[in-house]
């Protein structure tokens, strides 16, 4: 009776618009209450004492070097670059979205910060283009979904964080299906060019292409110091996190010398208000895990999801259908937070690697942030665009569809997603 | 009211990128001198403190500025006049959470206070529980401060 009270209290506040980190924490706190023996000290010391994880101190990292490398105008550079790459083929600058999109995954390792750096320049360009503004918005929000999957990834961190699994495992499981992802997208691009006769620019000399090469290779450098040095097991992600800042720093003071030191606090700020949004939900998380431990939920769920008739393919498809409808209304951080430790137990009882699960988790999640009513890409490419939303997912669907594809290949053919990883890596996976 | 909410906001936030800073800076010390061979025993402790810190803080700071993750899908279809009434109960629940955060808070340093760090025996552990103390206390004010706030909003509604 306890814990369907507990559940109904928990909808109920969600749905009344509380504070999803503060319902939590308040379910936590009334549910250890109602524990003989147990006093509401236990909920405050398990908020602070999740927060010592090492691997969760990579989050305000990576943010941290993403709002470098924005502030740095890295996203301008790259741009150029990666139009000079592919600005000549029909629908150019929509190709060349998408690619500076898998390229600044690589360096940043948040979605939204890609739609903002990459949408504020390539949207307007793409409207005066020619392009229809569904178009530009639905490419620049599709295409940034690609910042969760293709390491590094906040995501990735916080899920490392929740299931015990190996950062540098997850990031390299995201690797292929995340170029894979990309291509696909730009396969869509290259049909809807030829159907719209979208535009496209005159080709860029090979001497000036190598000239905007150098230009962007302080910034091109990023993943490969960052993929290259957790993959091998040279550092951990967190310190790869912290590479990263001080690269990005470097370069954006003494190579592109565009930041300046008062410009500084301003980065630090943003990078406090928004990594403690996700971290603070993860300490009261944890408070709730304490009291899921109590009332036995992860044998409970584990049991469950053991005699779901169909097996591991049945389970994943049901994540995935799960994940996508939690996704249209919450952020992937909270939503991760609430269910992966409900579903990891059965995961793991019907024998799906944990770095598989997570790689299907972050890929459904990514896809929700350019989902309605709540899909924050989908949101901030719209407003750079200034259309409605059912617009910007019109211009978002033919991606979309795409994306549910490989998502689903992703998740129902698991040794073809190992493979490669088992190859560069084979420590990770004994 | 929302003048004092908003200047302990900018203290706020002022030593929560200070806490990050340090953290930062430490985290850089630890990474540079493992490669360096250098043995810094210090620098986890220094990071991983100043991390919580900044992030109570951080969270402190965005619970005034009404940030933090909330599904308002259902909230935004009522009316004005509805939506204050919501958010008054919200602001109720949320206090009773910060309430005990600073209740709680104040019983887990006062425990732990003369408990001492590993690396850094000169450091008490206090110190460092005394963020869940202050975290509940500014956004006790903060929800103090939006529950006035919806109030006035409400008979403003109710005068129209």
């Amino acid at each position: 009776m306890t814990q369907v009270i507990l559940i109904l209290l928990f909808i109920v506040f969600i749905a009344m618009g509380v504070p999803i980190s503060y319902v939590i924490g308040i379910v936590a706190l009334l549910g250890i209450f109602l524990i003989p023996n147990l006093g509401g000290i236990v909920v405050f010391m398990k908020m602070f004492t999740g927060l010592g994880s090492f691997v969760l101190l990579a989050v305000p990292l990576f943010i941290l070097a993403a709002n470098l490398m924005n502030h740095g105008s890295i996203s301008k550079r790259l741009i150029d670059f990666s139009n000079a790459l592919v600005g000549h083929r029909r629908g150019g600058l929509a190709h060349a979205n998408i690619v500076v999109s898998m390229i600044f995954a690589g360096v940043s390792g948040s979605s939204q910060a890609d739609t903002a750096g990459v949408g504020k320049v390539l949207i307007p360009k793409m409207q005066e283009s020619g392009y229809d503004n569904e178009t530009a918005v639905g490419v620049t929000a599709a295409s940034s979904t690609l910042g969760s999957i293709i390491p590094p990834s906040i995501t990735m961190v916080v899920f490392a964080g929740i299931a015990n699994v190996s950062t540098g495992k997850l990031f390299l499981v995201g690797i292929v299906p995340g170029i894979i992802l990309g291509l696909s997208m730009m396969l869509v691009v290259f049909i809807i060019s030829k159907k719209r006769n979208f535009p496209r620019y005159d080709k860029v000399s090979f001497k000036d292409t190598v000239k905007l090469f150098l230009s962007s290779f302080p910034a091109l450098l990023t993943p490969v110091i960052i993929i290259g040095g957790i993959v091998t097991g040279a550092y951990t992600a967190t310190e790869a996190a912290a590479f990263a800042c001080v690269y990005a720093l470097i370069i954006g003071m003494f190579f592109y010398r565009t930041i300046k030191p008062k410009d500084l606090p301003k980065i630090i700020k943003e990078t406090l208000k928004l990594s403690s949004l996700s971290l603070f939900a993860l300490a009261t998380a944890n408070a709730l895990g304490e009291l899921l431990g109590y009332y036995n939920i992860s044998t409970r769920a584990a049991n469950f999801f053991a005699q779901i008739p169909g097996g591991a393919p049945v389970f994943m498809i049901t994540v995935v259908i799960f994940f996508l409808f939690i996704g249209t209304f919450m952020d992937a951080v909270p939503a991760m937070i609430l269910f992966v430790p409900v579903i990891l137990p059965g995961a793991l009882a019907l024998g799906i690697d944990p770095a598989h699960l997570g790689l299907v988790v972050v890929m459904t999640l990514a896809l929700g942030l350019v989902t309605p009513p709540y899909g924050l890409c989908l949101l901030i490419a719209g407003s750079i665009a200034n259309i409605d939303i059912e617009r910007s997912f019109r211009g978002v669907i033919p991606y979309f569809i795409i994306a549910v594809v490989v998502l689903l290949s992703v998740a129902l053919f698991p040794n073809v997603v190992m493979a490669i990883p088992r190859l560069i890596s084979p420590s990770y996976f004994i | 009211m929302d003048k004092i909410a908003k200047r302990v906001q900018h203290i706020e936030v002022f030593l929560g990128t200070l806490f990050i800073t340090i953290f930062f800076i430490t985290i850089v010390i630890q990474v540079f001198s493992r490669y360096l061979g250098i043995t810094v025993t210090w620098t986890g402790e220094v990071a991983t403190y100043s991390f919580t810190w900044a992030v109570f803080l951080g969270a402190g700071a965005m619970t005034y500025e009404n940030k933090h993750f909330a599904f308002t899908s259902f909230k935004d279809k009522l009316s004005e006049r509805k939506q204050e009434v919501v958010n008054i109960i919200i602001s109720l629940i949320v206090m009773s959470f910060t309430i005990s955060i600073f209740y709680f808070g104040i019983i887990i340093t006062k425990k732990f206070w003369n408990y001492q760090w590993i690396d850094l025996p000169m450091m008490k552990m206090g110190y460092t529980w005394l963020c869940l103390p202050i975290l509940g206390a500014t956004t006790t004010l903060y929800t103090i401060n939006h529950l006035i706030m919806s109030i006035k909003r409400l008979r403003m509604e109710v005068q129209r």
